[in-house]
C-alpha cells in the first residue's frame, strides 16, 4: 500500500500508468465474471430444455397396451425418435446439433451415449454442450458436460390383472 | 428293441413334421398350381415367394388333380395374358417385384385363383435384421371395385415367412363375408419385425408402407434391403368364396303335389358349401328311397332355376337314375321321381308283402345298422294292459308341431312336439304310444315311449338333443311320427301322424366390435325370464293337466381396483362374475338345460356388438382378452370416456332350454355400472433427474 500511495503521489506520470493498468486489470476481471455466468446461464438453459425433451420422449414412448394393464414399459426405439424429432423440431438444431441465432452460431450438443431401456422405462442421454466465448481475447471452446435422465414410475392404483 | 423303438419313433415324428408341411395347402382342389422361386415354395394358396438376387426365376407349374387344364391366366399389374401349364416369369428389377394373380380352370369347371406375391428378400449379413411376420389387410376388391375398407388394418399372421397361417383362414372368410363363388382380393402391406439376431430379441415391428419413412431412415440398413423395403409396400391376397349348393330330388306323385320323400345334395355327402377349385358329382337312383310295390315309377323330370344353355329343364320316362356333374356354376336343380300309387284295400295285399310296405317310408333309414334309437327316460309301458288295437273305439292320433325352429350350434336344447288324440279313446301309460323324433342330416333319431293322452286331446312331449359344430348356417328338416311302428294299427288315418318341421342352426359368429365415441342410451331389451306350459299326466288312475314353470335367475357383478373407493379410472379393464340359477316345478330337470350364453353389450360399442362370455364353473367369465397384451379377462374402458359419467354394462343370459320355450333375461346397470374418474395416465409419472 505504501508502494502505491508513492506511486499515486508522483508527479513523473507513474500514477496515471498505475490507473489504467488497474481499470485493464477490473475490466477483465469484469468480463470473465460475465462471461462465466453467461455461458453457465446457457448451460442451464440447454440443460432445462434438454431435460424437457428427454421427459417428454418418455412420455410420449410409454406404452398404453402395458399401461391399461397396470405395467410401465416404453417402446425404446421410439424414445429414442422422439427425442432426435424435438432436437430438430422444438430445439431447432441442425443435422449436426448445431444451434444457431440468426447466422450466428452458438452452440453444439455433442452426444456421447443415448441409452434407452423398455423397462424399466428409461431414457439417459450424456454429451457436452460446446460453446465460445464471445470475447475473442478468452480462450476458444469451451465444452460443459451434461448427463441427464428420465423415467416414468407407476403410482399402483389401477390395471393389476 | 428300445433302440428299435425309439427309432421307430423318431421317424414317426419326423414324418408328422413333413405331413403338417403341407397342411396350409387348399385339400381337395381338382387343380395344382406350384410357383417356386430360389428360396420358397408356394403350393395352391396366396402367399408370398422370394429371391435373393437380380434376375431371378419365377417358375409356375399347373397341374390338374381332376380333368384336364383348359386355361392358365398370369395377372400383373392389371395386364393378364395366357400362360403355359409350365412357365417361367423372369424378375429383372424391383419393378418385377409384386403381385402376379394366377388363374386356372379346368374342363369339368373347377377354376382356382391364387396371388403369389413376389418379393426381394436381402441377404442377412449384420445382426439387426428383419423377418415378414403378418400382412395388414386395408381393402377388400371385387375385382376393380373396392368393396370393404377397414377403419383399422386387419392383421393376418403369416407363418415361415411366406404362408397364410391356417387359423387365419376362418377369419378371411367371416372378413369377406361372401357365398357367391366370386374370387375377392384382400389388399395391404407387409408387416416385418426387426430383432437382435445375436440375442434373439425383437427391437420393432413396422409396416412396411405406412412406417416406411421411419423404418428406412431410423436404421441403417443396406442398399439391398431398401430395395427389399420397397418391394414389400404393397401386397394382397385371393380369396375364392365358396357357394350353396341347392340340388335336390324328390320322390313323388305324378303331379308333384304329393311328396312321399326327399334328399338333397348334402344327403348325398356333398358339401353344403362348396369351392370353386372343387368339382363332383352326385347320383340320384329311383331306388334310393323305397317306397314299396304299391308305387308304380312313371318317370323321370328335372328342372334348373334358372335355365341356361348347358341347363335345361326336361323328363324321362324310361330313366330311373340321373349323375349330375357338381362345379360352383351349377344354378339350383330339382330332380322328381315320380310314381302313381295304386289303390290297394286294406289288408288286400296281391303281392303276399307286409302291410307296412304299403306305407312309404318318407326317409333315408337313419339307423342303417338296426340300432335301437335314443330313448327318452319316460315310462316303460305296462305289456299287461289292453292296447286299444283289440277295440272298437276310433280314434285318430297326430303330431302338430314341433318347435322351435332355430337352433344355435353347439348346444344342448329341447324340442317340443304337440301330438293329439281326436276320437273316443283314452291313452294312458300302459299303451305303447310312441313318438320318433328324426333328424336325417344329422342321423339322429330318438324315441318318448308311453306318451299319454286323455280322447280329443292333446300333450306335448321333449326331446333332448346337441346340436353340432357348423361352419354355416345349416338347414335341417325336424320329424316327429306317433306311433311310428304301427303298433296301433286300427288308427282312423295315418295321414297326420308324421309332421316335418324346417329348421335351422345357426353358425354363431360374434363380430369384430368397432368402437365409437357417440354413447347412446343402453336400449330397452325384451327379455323372457320365466315359462309356463302345461302337460297331461295320468295319476291314480285319471288324467290331470299339470302346470310347470321355468324362471331364470342372474346376478353378475363387475370388478375393478379401485371399486372400494366407488370409481373406475379410465383406461382400465374390469372383469365380470356372472351367476346363474334356474328355478322350477318340473319333475324332468334332464328337459331345462342350465343357460349356455351370455354376451355383455357396452356403451362403446354403442350396445350394438355382443361380447361373448365364457363359463368357468358355474360362472360366467369374459373369455381371454386379444387386446390385452397379458391376456386378461377383462374388457376397457376407452381412455376417452368422459370423466364423471356412469359406464353401464348391460348383459343377456340366455338359451336356458325348457320345454315352455327358451328363457332369457338382461340386467341393465345396477351392479353392472361404474363412475369413471379420471383416467389412466394420472397413475405414472414421468421424472427427471
Amino acid at each position: 500500500m505504501g508502494n502505491a500511495g508513492h506511486i499515486l503521489k508522483c508527479k513523473q506520470g507513474d500514477g496515471l500508468v498505475f490507473i489504467l493498468i488497474l481499470i485493464f486489470f477490473i475490466s477483465t476481471l469484469a468480463a470473465i465474471v460475465i462471461e462465466y455466468y453467461r455461458m453457465d446461464s446457457l448451460y442451464q438453459q440447454v440443460e432445462y430444455v434438454l431435460q424437457r425433451g428427454v421427459n417428454a420422449s418418455v412420455e410420449y414412448a410409454m406404452l398404453d397396451e402395458y399401461r391399461k394393464d397396470g405395467y410401465a414399459r416404453m417402446d425404446s426405439d421410439l424414445a429414442e425418435e422422439k427425442l432426435y424429432e424435438y432436437f430438430h423440431e422444438s430445439m431447432k438444431l441442425d443435422r449436426e446439433l448445431n444451434k444457431y441465432s440468426g447466422e450466428q452460431w452458438v452452440y453444439t450438443l455433442e452426444i456421447q451415449s443415448l441409452t434407452a431401456t423398455d423397462d424399466p422405462p428409461r431414457l439417459i442421454i450424456k454429451g457436452q454442450l460446446k460453446t465460445r466465448s464471445v470475447f475473442s481475447f478468452l480462450t476458444g471452446e469451451v465444452r460443459l458436460p451434461f448427463t441427464l435422465s428420465s423415467s416414468n414410475y407407476r403410482i399402483d392404483e389401477g390395471g393389476s390383472p | 428293441m428300445k433302440r428299435k423303438g425309439l427309432i421307430i419313433c423318431l421317424f414317426m415324428v419326423l414324418c408328422l413334421m413333413l405331413l403338417s408341411a403341407q397342411a396350409f395347402a387348399i385339400v381337395d382342389s381338382d387343380i395344382e398350381i406350384e410357383i417356386s422361386s430360389p428360396l420358397d415354395t408356394m403350393t395352391s394358396e396366396s402367399g408370398i415367394v422370394t429371391f435373393d438376387h437380380f434376375p431371378a426365376e419365377i417358375a409356375i407349374n399347373t397341374t390338374a388333380n381332376v380333368g384336364t387344364i383348359t386355361g392358365i391366366e398370369a395377372t400383373f399389374e392389371g395386364k393378364t395374358r395366357e400362360i403355359s401349364p409350365q412357365h417361367n416369369i423372369s424378375i429383372e428389377n424391383k419393378e418385377s417385384c409384386g403381385e402376379y394373380t394366377i388363374t386356372a380352370q379346368t374342363d369339368r369347371g373347377a377354376v382356382l385363383t391364387i396371388t403369389a406375391n413376389v418379393l426381394y428378400q436381402a441377404k442377412a449379413k449384420y445382426n439387426i435384421r428383419y423377418r415378414t411376420v403378418a400382412m395388414q389387410i386395408n381393402e377388400v376388391w371385387d375385382g376393380g371395385k373396392r368393396i370393404k375398407s377397414f377403419s383399422s388394418p386387419q392383421r393376418i399372421d403369416l407363418v415361415n415367412a411366406n404362408s397364410i397361417a391356417e387359423y387365419e383362414k376362418e377369419r378371411i372368410a367371416q372378413l369377406i363375408g361372401k357365398r357367391d363363388g366370386k374370387t375377392y382380393t384382400l389388399k395391404g402391406s407387409f408387416v416385418i419385425e426387426v430383432y437382435d439376431y445375436a440375442t434373439g430379441i425383437v427391437k420393432a415391428r413396422y409396416d412396411v408402407n405406412k412406417d416406411f419413412d421411419i423404418l428406412t431412415t431410423k436404421i441403417k440398413w443396406t442398399l439391398e434391403t431398401f430395395i427389399a423395403f420397397e418391394t414389400m409396400r404393397n401386397g394382397a391376397i385371393s380369396y375364392q368364396a365358396p357357394v350353396e349348393i341347392d340340388v335336390d330330388a324328390a320322390w313323388c306323385s305324378e303331379n308333384k303335389q304329393e311328396v312321399y320323400g326327399e334328399l338333397s345334395a348334402q344327403d348325398k355327402g356333398i358339401s353344403e358349401y362348396f369351392y370353386p377349385y372343387k368339382t363332383t358329382s352326385v347320383i340320384y337312383s329311383k331306388d334310393d328311397i323305397s317306397l314299396g310295390q304299391s308305387f308304380l315309377y312313371k318317370g323321370l323330370e328335372w328342372e334348373y332355376s334358372p335355365n341356361t344353355a348347358e341347363y335345361t329343364d326336361g323328363e324321362s320316362q324310361s330313366q330311373t337314375s340321373i349323375t349330375k356333374k357338381i362345379h360352383y356354376k351349377i344354378p339350383t336343380a330339382n330332380f322328381y321321381f315320380k310314381f302313381i300309387k295304386e289303390n290297394n284295400p286294406a289288408g288286400d295285399n296281391p303281392e303276399g308283402s307286409n302291410p307296412e310296405e304299403n306305407i312309404p317310408d318318407n326317409k333315408p333309414d337313419p339307423n342303417p345298422d338296426d340300432q335301437k334309437p335314443d330313448e327318452e327316460e319316460y315310462p316303460e309301458p305296462d305289456s299287461d294292459e289292453e292296447t286299444p288295437a283289440g277295440k272298437d273305439e276310433v280314434y285318430d292320433l297326430g303330431v302338430q308341431r314341433i318347435t322351435p325352429d332355430r337352433y344355435k350350434e353347439n348346444q344342448t336344447v329341447i324340442s317340443t312336439i304337440k301330438v293329439s288324440n281326436s276320437g273316443s279313446l283314452d291313452f294312458t301309460p300302459g299303451q305303447n304310444i310312441t313318438v320318433l323324433f328324426e333328424i336325417p342330416e344329422l342321423s339322429l333319431s330318438k324315441r318318448v315311449n308311453a306318451v299319454v293322452m286323455e280322447r280329443d286331446t292333446y300333450n306335448v312331449v321333449s326331446v333332448k338333443w346337441d346340436t353340432p359344430n357348423v361352419q354355416a348356417d345349416k338347414n335341417i328338416t325336424l320329424i316327429a311320427v306317433i306311433n311310428p311302428d304301427y303298433v296301433l294299427d286300427k288308427e282312423e288315418s295315418n295321414a297326420n301322424n308324421t309332421y316335418t318341421q324346417k329348421a335351422v342352426i345357426k353358425n354363431v359368429v360374434y363380430e369384430q366390435p368397432i368402437e365409437s365415441v357417440t354413447m347412446p342410451a343402453p336400449p330397452q331389451r325384451s327379455e323372457q325370464p320365466r315359462v309356463t306350459w302345461k302337460e297331461q299326466r295320468f295319476e291314480n288312475g285319471r288324467f290331470v293337466w299339470q302346470e310347470f314353470y321355468a324362471e331364470l335367475k342372474v346376478t353378475a357383478d363387475l370388478d375393478y381396483d379401485t371399486k372400494d373407493k366407488g370409481y373406475i379410472k379410465s383406461g382400465y379393464g374390469f372383469s365380470i362374475k356372472v351367476t346363474t340359477s334356474v328355478n322350477t316345478n318340473y319333475d324332468k330337470q334332464k328337459f331345462i338345460t342350465v343357460p349356455q350364453t351370455a354376451e355383455v353389450y357396452l356403451p362403446q360399442y354403442r350396445y350394438e356388438t355382443a361380447i361373448p362370455l365364457t363359463k368357468e364353473g358355474n360362472c360366467f367369465t369374459f373369455k381371454e382378452n386379444p387386446e390385452s397384451l397379458f391376456r386378461y379377462k377383462k374388457q376397457y374402458i376407452p381412455v376417452w370416456f368422459p370423466d364423471n359419467r356412469d359406464y353401464i354394462v348391460q348383459l343377456l343370459v340366455t338359451d336356458v332350454h325348457t320345454p315352455g320355450g327358451t328363457l332369457s333375461k338382461w340386467i341393465t346397470g345396477g351392479n353392472l355400472t361404474m363412475k369413471v374418474v379420471d383416467s389412466m395416465y394420472s397413475d405414472d409419472v414421468t421424472t427427471g433427474s
